[in-house]
């Protein structure tokens, strides 16, 4: 499961439910975008001899003739204005361009170098980008000498940097992907392996740091022309405008406003661009557009509830759970789970049977995205769907997660960890907290409890931090504790030790266990009962015994037990053996 | 006396230097011989995809040598393997091996024509390699996010075998799969094998799947060798204390009482 949140990650754009649609700011840069390059068409054919036109009517105000008024030549400033928006998006374009292209090439060749002077230019690029981009274009423009050329390789230059660090660090998780170690294997040239393998999976970012950047350097450029090292008279852009209507701007205000809006349009194009595919490209971005963070809960049937609302002191009480997702899916069709106090129940499935999304929403954990109703739910007598004092649910809920390495976290010890539900919510003291917690990892069979507390995630081994997890379950005396897959991580001779753990945790606090697994061994081991699901409705629900005694009707549970056997070393299967 | 295809010879494997150096493999001594598969099981840390890419030639060997198709590599020599057709490796993680830009076809394509990696040419083989996998009709023009994981690692499978190596090395294949999709996956990896003629290295951490695919089976434990003998022996009547503990530790085994 946990390589699936990985493969997200690294496909970015391929998913076959992926959204195409334009979102707002995207719809909004491209509009943008697409209005100044007809501009940059279409006003030099029409309006470039108003442009360039010499009248007498010298240094006017803003007019109906003249809409922003005439430079010191009688030259129309609004025509000027539409009419340099075609050399100064060429300029940008070509600046964008030798940055993007260059920095690529820069950033994917360091991974054909020797890693020590891989190192050294990576280093070294590092210091570049620290440098700010407008005093590189300066010197290197000082030295070209001033001139449109000279003020646009300056400012491509001055860009390259970042494009280099993006590029290269982009390329490093790619490089130790297995299908380039598989391609290196096979034979593959290295040069082959950087454009086959690794430039076509740069695309969006690149494409997002591209778009910014072509705003900054649209600052940049005019900056360069305005302080008259860019475009050179008799030629303007945007920048040259405004540096010629600034001495007047006393007198004609209005003169500046052309180039300043164009500029302010130019870049805001360029920007929502950038904003809007980087939106598109990250779906927590994508769906905070939407304006929807997180999954509801909601009561299905009202009067359903009712009815069995005093009765029941279950653990954990499920009455027809339906989970959808934003797109409409069904992921859970009506589930329904009963935990008594003391037992441990078994939620058995394969990938995609909605085991995992059954049992968050029955603590209360809906993921973002989607949508959760039940006739009832329950939790440690807690009703769900009438929102629980989070602090309450805290400490009467434990969680145990599959992979304990990033359940908790790496900063902080454990102590301020696996304490925070006592200290924040049952104010136990920071001295007794610890105390507490040192006592249950003893009884957890921990070596050296009372140092535990104070080391990191990392200097204990999985196995131990697992039933670390377990632990802060017992200080609080969680009346319910759901244990997502909390073994499969785990080394073989680890595992049944931390299983041991939820037996003495259901006997000793009389704590109901919702256990989801994949292994029906386990399951068979551990629990007094197991709900077998897939395709998110529960199609068995079996003792354990009867599981022992292979006493199942559904084929698909028949399947898994076959399954199992295939794999199971205590028993003879040659006849399974193919 | 049979030939072995793979070989290791007292071979050390250490990352690192000074304090944080460590051993990843000790002494390690092992033959795999033609035709023959060999389980290796060993906990995480145990140094057994190391031994892995030593073979494939991705970790620098610090003493002792291998011998793989017949060549021998050890401490000094470069670590590039310039016939593939000796040794594959078929990786781990089904999300991670294939390219998410690259059809199923390409990914063939590019171990069948390194270089060029044309599908058009190769097209009768690829799908003839794709069929033998047991994937849809079809397949040849999907990308990785239309099949599922089983599937995927059945490509992967596929573009290890279609240069018809004389050696695999299956790096815990079947580790990320659903349990019903496993068996699958691994009948149809002891089928092939059986087709192929193929001496094989099977690595995994769960000593009944390895028990399936293997006629020999080694033991690692903290990079030293354990145990090395016959599957049937090595689970009837092992003899290193570690490995009865592993076998022990599997659901059902006498170490497996979690209710007392």
């Amino acid at each position: 499961m946990t390589t699936v949140a990985v493969a997200d990650v690294q496909t970015g754009s391929h998913s076959p439910a992926r959204e195409r649609r334009l979102n707002p700011m995207l719809a909004i840069g491209l509009g943008l975008a697409m209005a100044l390059v007809l501009v940059a068409i279409i006003s030099p054919m029409v309006l470039g001899e108003t442009a360039r036109e010499l009248t007498g009517d010298m240094r006017q105000g803003a007019s109906s003739e003249h809409w922003l008024g005439t430079d010191e030549f009688g030259r129309d400033l609004f025509a000027r204005a539409l009419v340099a928006t075609r050399l100064t998006l060429i300029l940008t374009t070509a600046a964008t361009a030798i940055a993007v292209v260059l920095g690529v090439v820069t950033g994917i060749l360091v991974w054909m170098m020797p890693e020590r002077i891989r190192n050294f230019v990576l280093t070294a690029n590092a210091v570049a980008v620290a440098f700010p981009g407008l005093v590189l274009a300066l010197v290197v423009a000082a030295i070209l000498g001033p001139g449109a050329f000279s003020a646009t390789i300056a400012v491509g230059i001055a860009g390259i940097p970042a494009f280099t660090r993006l590029a290269a660090n982009m390329a490093a998780p790619i490089m130790v992907r297995e299908y380039v170690g598989t391609a290196k294997q096979l034979g593959v040239p290295r040069p082959i392996i950087l454009a086959r393998h690794v430039l076509p999976n740069l695309g969006e970012p690149l494409l997002i740091l591209a778009a910014n950047s072509y705003a900054v350097m649209l600052t940049e450029l005019s900056g360069l022309s305005f302080i008259g090292l860019g475009v050179q008279n008799p030629e303007y852009d945007f920048g040259r405008l405004l540096a010629d209507a600034l001495p007047n701007v006393y007198t004609q205000p209005v003169h500046v406003l052309g180039p300043s809006i164009m500029i302010v349009l130019t870049g805001v194009a360029a920007m929502f661009i950038g904003d809007g595919l980087a939106a598109r490209s990250n779906p927590r971005l994508r769906r905070a557009v939407k304006g929807r963070r997180t999954g509801t809960l909601l009561q299905a049937n009202e009067s359903a509830a009712a009815k069995s609302a005093a009765e029941n002191d279950d653990a954990l009480l499920v009455r027809n759970l339906c989970v959808t997702s934003a797109a409409g899916q069904q992921l859970v069709k009506g589930v329904s789970l009963r935990v008594k106090k003391g037992e441990i129940v078994g939620l058995v499935g394969e990938s995609g049977s909605g085991k995992s999304l059954t049992a968050m929403s029955a603590a209360g954990l809906v993921p973002e995205g989607v949508t959760a109703s039940a006739d009832e739910l329950r939790a440690a007598g807690h009703d769900m769907l009438r929102h629980p004092k989070s602090g309450d649910l805290a400490r009467d809920v434990a969680l145990v997660y599959q992979d304990p390495m990033s359940s908790f976290n790496p900063a902080l010890k454990l102590n301020s960890q696996l304490t925070e539900v006592s200290r924040v919510h049952l104010g136990a003291t920071r001295r007794q907290a610890r105390l507490e917690l040192a006592e249950k990892f003893a009884q957890l069979n921990i070596s050296a409890p009372e140092r535990r507390g104070e080391q990191h995630p990392y200097e204990l081994s999985g196995g131990m931090l697992q039933r670390a997890m377990i632990s802060s379950a017992l200080v609080t005396e969680a009346k319910l504790i759901v244990a997502d897959e909390p073994t499969t991580a785990l080394d073989v001779t680890v595992q049944a030790e931390v299983l041991r753990q939820f037996v003495g945790a259901a006997e000793r606090l009389g704590a109901g266990v919702l256990f989801i697994s994949h292994d029906l061994g386990v399951v068979e081991a551990l629990c007094d009962r197991v709900v077998v699901m897939r395709h998110g409705e529960v199609i068995e629900e079996l003792t354990c015994d009867q599981l022992t005694a292979e006493e199942v009707q559904h084929p698909y549970t028949q399947k898994l037990l076959d399954a199992a056997k295939f794999t199971d070393v205590s028993e003879e299967t040659e006849a399974n053996n193919a | 006396m049979p030939e072995a295809t793979i070989e290791a010879e007292e071979l050390s494997v250490v990352f690192g230097a000074g304090a944080s150096q460590h051993q990843a493999l000790k002494d390690v001594s092992l033959q795999i011989w033609k035709g023959k598969s060999v389980g290796l099981v060993g906990e995480s840390g145990s140094g057994k995809s190391t031994l892995a890419k030593v073979l494939i030639g991705a970790v620098p060997i610090t003493s002792g040598q291998v011998t793989v198709g017949g060549q021998t590599y050890g401490a000094g020599t470069g670590r590039r393997r310039r016939t593939p057709k000796q040794l594959q490796l078929i990786p781990q993680d089904p999300y991670s091996s294939l390219n998410p830009r690259r059809t199923a076809g390409q990914a063939l394509a590019e171990a069948l024509d390194p270089l060029w990696s044309r599908v058009s040419r190769h097209r009768k083989t690829i799908a003839e390699w794709l069929d033998r996998v047991e994937l849809p009709q079809g397949s040849i023009d999907k990308y990785p996010y239309e099949f599922s994981g089983g599937q995927r690692q059945r490509i992967a499978i596929a573009r290890a075998l279609c240069i018809r190596p004389e050696a695999v090395i299956a790096d815990e294949i079947t580790s990320a799969l659903d349990l019903s999709v496993q068996v699958e996956v691994l009948k149809l990896l002891a089928e092939l094998r059986e087709e192929l003629d193929l001496t094989m290295l099977f690595i995994s951490h769960d000593l009944s799947v390895v028990r399936h695919v293997s006629d020999n089976v080694a033991v690692l434990r903290s990079g030293e060798l354990v145990e090395h003998g016959e599957v049937e022996q090595v689970f009837t009547a092992p003899q290193a204390e570690y490995t009865r503990q592993l076998l022990d530790s599997v659901p059902g085994g006498p170490g497996f009482a979690i209710r007392t």
